[in-house]
């Protein structure tokens, strides 16, 4: 069993971490020389590293270092222009080997692997916190309204939001949207959970209702890749900290190896402005 | 306003009429305007552009050329249609392209946000199309929509030119023969009241229902 490794302490993740969980076991998620461009741009340029089952990787690294860009494609939301994407071992986008794109009944059926949270929520605005959460069960998996409702209300007492089932999105705080963002991504019984600066669109005082959701995750083993700029969050709940810039991985460690030890000026330099803003 | 209510009968007659080509022209215009709206913005790249020529060619001809076109037009494709189905292919084809505009439109501004939250959590193209878009986009297209139809009833008067008997055709025989021209259009005035008005509460109430807090 892949038992669930931080504990939210900080001490936890120094021990020196040699993949814990088999490392003779298929990555639940492998990414191997992905480029992306856009125009000239090129966005990432040969990302590749795996994430194990139930270990969480952050990816931190300034605005426009290819994070987010990478969460996108390991869901297909953007097509990438060579590289390979496998969640739970079946090719992301394009068949194995060739670069024609998938059918859409097959990238569909691939995305229900990896739920995937935004940063502005993105909840179904016609739909109550409990609808959105339905859909994708009733829809995709064909569930009976009943069995979705139940397992629905279950999702969102875990996120306690149970009695806020019947309010629209827009009766509900940025903190609470997120939440029910984060049930809607469960409720498909994801292998992997995708978060794309889950709180940067959220008031200071409603990011850790949100965070303690995540930490919930992983403490569950859940796989998880989080997209962050909450520094001490990331140290918190990392297994593995990437840190991106400019389109490539230049850390990659157990987060207190990667503050202890940056090999890069750069990681340093951008420890340091984060480290008077997000740490109290 | 004796002579008004003295050939009230008549002119309620002729109103039944327009009420057949109004909701015609409604329906069929909203039916296929929709289905092109929708193609117009989710379709192929031939498609679109074929769409939005005819979106384009439509806005710059008047509907009473069109009417002409579709009366005197279509005994000469060997089809013989009486004067009044003539008007109604008209007035569709008319306002089928302002339909489809505005469901363009309007589906086009569905955040394109909300539609990749449909597809990660595993949603079809049909099913973001049918769960997201349209009901999302109808609820921007309903305003306009509304304008469009009272506008559509009210064009059927264009058909008394091709001499179908409707309300305005009947209004003037009946001004004709009584000279009272100012009480016959007054009461003509509020039977095309009378029959866009629903419209209006109908739209006011589909606006309240579809209102999510």
């Amino acid at each position: 069993m892949n038992a669930p490794v931080s504990t939210a302490t900080l001490e936890v993740a120094s021990t020196a971490q040699t993949p814990a969980r088999g490392s003779a076991a298929k990555p639940m998620i492998r990414v191997s020389g992905v480029t992306k461009r856009f125009g000239d741009h090129e966005v990432l340029q040969g990302i590749s590293f795996d994430v194990q089952e139930g270990e969480v990787v952050v990816l931190i690294g300034p605005s426009g270092s290819g994070k987010s860009t990478l969460l996108r494609c390991i869901n297909f939301l953007e097509e990438f222009q060579s590289g390979e994407i496998h969640v739970d071992g079946e090719p992301v986008g394009y068949a194995d080997g060739i670069r024609k794109r998938q059918s859409e009944a097959d990238i569909a059926r691939l995305r229900t692997k990896a739920g995937m949270v935004f940063q502005n929520y993105n909840l179904f605005p016609h739909k109550t916190a409990i609808e959105n959460i339905m859909m994708g069960p009733v829809l995709v998996n064909g569930e009976n309204k009943s069995q979705a409702r139940a397992h629905a209300l279950e999702l969102l007492a875990k996120v306690g939001l149970k009695e806020k089932a019947d309010h629209y999105p827009s009766q509900l705080s940025g903190g609470q949207q997120q939440r029910v963002a984060i049930a809607r991504a469960l409720a498909m019984r994801p292998k992997v959970m995708l978060f794309d600066e889950v709180t940067s669109a959220l008031d200071p005082e409603l990011v850790e209702e949100v965070l303690k959701a995540l930490r919930d995750l992983s403490k569950e083993g859940m796989t998880m890749i989080i997209v962050t700029h909450e520094m001490q969050f990331a140290c918190d709940v990392a297994d593995r900290l990437l840190f991106f810039y400019e389109g490539s991985i230049v850390e990659d460690g157990p987060p207190k190896e990667v503050f202890a030890n940056p090999k890069t000026e750069r990681f340093r330099a951008f420890v340091k402005r984060y480290q008077s803003g997000s740490q109290s | 306003m004796d002579i008004a209510t003295q050939n009230l009968g008549y002119l309620l007659k002729a109103a039944l009429v327009t009420l057949q080509m109004a909701v015609a022209t409604v329906v069929f215009s909203f039916l296929v305007g929709t289905a092109l709206g929708v193609v117009a913005a989710l379709g192929g790249s031939l498609a679109r552009r074929l769409l939005m020529a005819y979106v384009f060619v439509v806005r710059g001809v008047p509907v009473l050329v069109l009417i002409f076109i579709a009366f005197f037009g279509l005994p000469r494709l060997g089809i013989e249609a009486p004067n009044y189905v003539a008007a109604t292919i008209a007035l569709v084809i008319y306002f089928a392209a302002f339909v489809t505009d505005i469901v363009r439109g309007s589906i086009l501004a569905v955040p394109r946000t909300t539609v990749e939250a449909g597809k990660a959590i595993g949603l079809r193209r049909g099913q973001i199309l049918l769960h997201i878009q349209l009901p999302l986009g109808i609820r921007l297209a309903l305003p306009p929509l509304v304008t469009t139809a009272s506008i559509a009833v009210k064009s059927t008067s264009y058909a008394a030119i091709v001499g179908v008997w409707e309300l305005t055709y009947a209004s003037r025989e009946v001004v004709e023969r009584t000279l009272a021209a100012f009480e016959i259009f007054f009461a003509v005035m509020l039977i095309y009241f009378c029959i866009c008005y629903p419209i209006s509460l109908f739209a006011s109430y589909l606006q309240r229902r579809s209102t999510f807090a």
